[in-house]
């Protein structure tokens, strides 16, 4: 029974076992080391919480929850009623305020012209003033010799004396007429204001008409027509599904060797036979740490026992190179290995 | 000395109620396998196929009375399991 051949053939089969054992063991671990994989990993897309720019009541609601909707397509309509007159109110300013400056831009010119005679009214005092001041030079030394009479010299000075006062009057009215010349500037600035107050109610009224930024599911719906919506509270949300992603959780001991575009394998469980491929995009910079809190202003360092220290995860990003529609879901579950 | 048949039943058994595990997973080459919505790791498959392969060695051996002639037949068995589960895991799961 204990026979020598079947005793070799015994020893033979421990040896031979523990030698493939031990082989394909280094095998499994260069090849895990090589082509790191987890399985905690997700699909992930980015999503816009839709919230209107503008408030007001809901009056058309076209979409319905889980619709996919394009780019640009209408999502919801703001009653557009208020802004529709605000945009008018707006618009009667700029008009008011152009013909105003037209009135009183013809009120400007007759201001100048009127300017200009006050203006021309000085060259004629001062004309005047030379002849008075000829008048009485010429008049001085005949009355000193006695041509003239006395009187007349006294007249002659007189009207030296009125034609230097009108001259100041004159020059005083000319300054007058040019600075009651009003401007027109106030009014163009008011008017730029309300251009601009006009371009913002026309930019409301636009933006009551609510269209998706980007190609689309529309999740989270639960409102109908007639809810009023806040400017900035989300009445929606909108998956993006242009691009989608793989988050994966790799372990800190496996990130040395990961960089960004190194090709991927992501099975989605949801139909694991046919594998996506992926892009690795980007690594994580940081986790939220278990320790390195502080409580009461001091740093909070808990007594631990813990010998063995579990390795920390880090989300790592994969960009989907044409995911299969039907199977992209925010959360669902995928495997992911790095394929280098 | 025990009796084949009783020393064996066992594992058989563990390979049949794990054969329809193998069966729903579909055999892809994920490194998850999908059971009735949990979704098991590939290595587990491969324990199981490896389980099942040292459980036909052991039948093997007791047909041909060679029961008494391997030493540390524990140790034997638990290596050949071993080696089959990593073999099976580099053949279809090693991408």
């Amino acid at each position: 029974m204990n026979s020598l051949p079947s005793r070799i053939g015994g020893i033979a089969l421990l040896i031979l076992s523990l030698a493939a054992c031990v082989i394909t063991g280094f095998l499994v671990l260069d090849r895990l080391h090589s082509r790191p994989r987890t399985e905690d990993a997700y699909v992930a897309a980015n999503i816009v919480h839709l919230a209107p720019e503008v408030s007001g009541r809901i009056v058309f609601l076209p979409v319905h929850d889980n619709e996919k909707v394009r780019r640009g397509q209408i999502l919801y309509v703001i009653d557009p009623e208020p802004y529709t007159y605000r945009v008018q109110a707006a618009r009667a300013q700029v008009e008011g305020l152009q013909a105003q400056i037209e009135v009183q831009t013809s009120q400007v010119s007759s201001q100048v012209s009127h300017a200009g005679a006050e203006a021309s009214g000085v060259t004629s005092a001062r004309a005047r003033l030379t002849l008075a001041q000829a008048t009485e030079g010429r008049l001085t030394p005949l009355a000193r010799q006695g041509f003239v009479t006395r009187e007349a010299l006294d007249q002659a000075r007189t009207e030296t004396r009125s034609a230097e006062a009108s001259l100041q009057q004159s020059l005083q009215s000319a300054l007058a007429a040019k600075q009651a010349v009003r401007s027109v500037a106030p009014l163009r600035a008011d008017l730029a204001a309300a251009q601009a107050q006009l371009r913002e109610a026309e930019r409301d009224l636009r933006l009551t008409t609510v269209r998706a930024p980007c190609d689309g599911i529309v999740t989270d719906l639960n409102i109908a027509a007639g809810e009023y919506a806040t400017t900035g509270k989300p009445v929606f949300t909108l998956v993006d599904t242009e691009i989608w992603w793989a988050i994966a959780n790799f372990r800190e001991t496996q990130l040395a060797g990961l960089a960004a575009g190194q090709k991927v394998r992501v099975y989605a469980m949801s139909q694991p036979g046919t594998p996506i491929t992926g892009t690795l995009e980007s690594l994580n910079a940081g986790v939220v740490p278990d320790e390195g809190t502080s409580a009461n202003g001091l740093p909070k360092v808990p007594r631990t026992l813990n010998w063995v220290r579990i390795a920390q995860r880090f989300p790592v990003r994969i960009r989907l190179d044409n995911p299969p529609t039907d199977l992209m879901r925010i959360g669902a579950t995928v495997v992911v290995v790095v394929m280098r | 000395m025990t009796d084949p048949v009783a020393s064996r039943t066992p594992p058989l058994m563990r390979g049949v109620l794990l054969l329809p595990a193998i069966g729903l997973s579909g055999c892809t080459r994920a490194p998850l396998q999908d059971v009735l919505g949990s979704f098991f790791p590939s290595w587990m498959l491969c324990v199981a196929l490896g389980a099942v392969a040292a459980a036909l060695l052991r039948a093997v051996v007791g047909a041909l009375g060679m029961q008494q002639a391997i030493p540390a037949p524990m140790l034997t068995y638990l290596a050949f399991m071993v080696a089959i589960t990593f073999v099976v895991w580099l053949l279809f799961f090693g991408h």
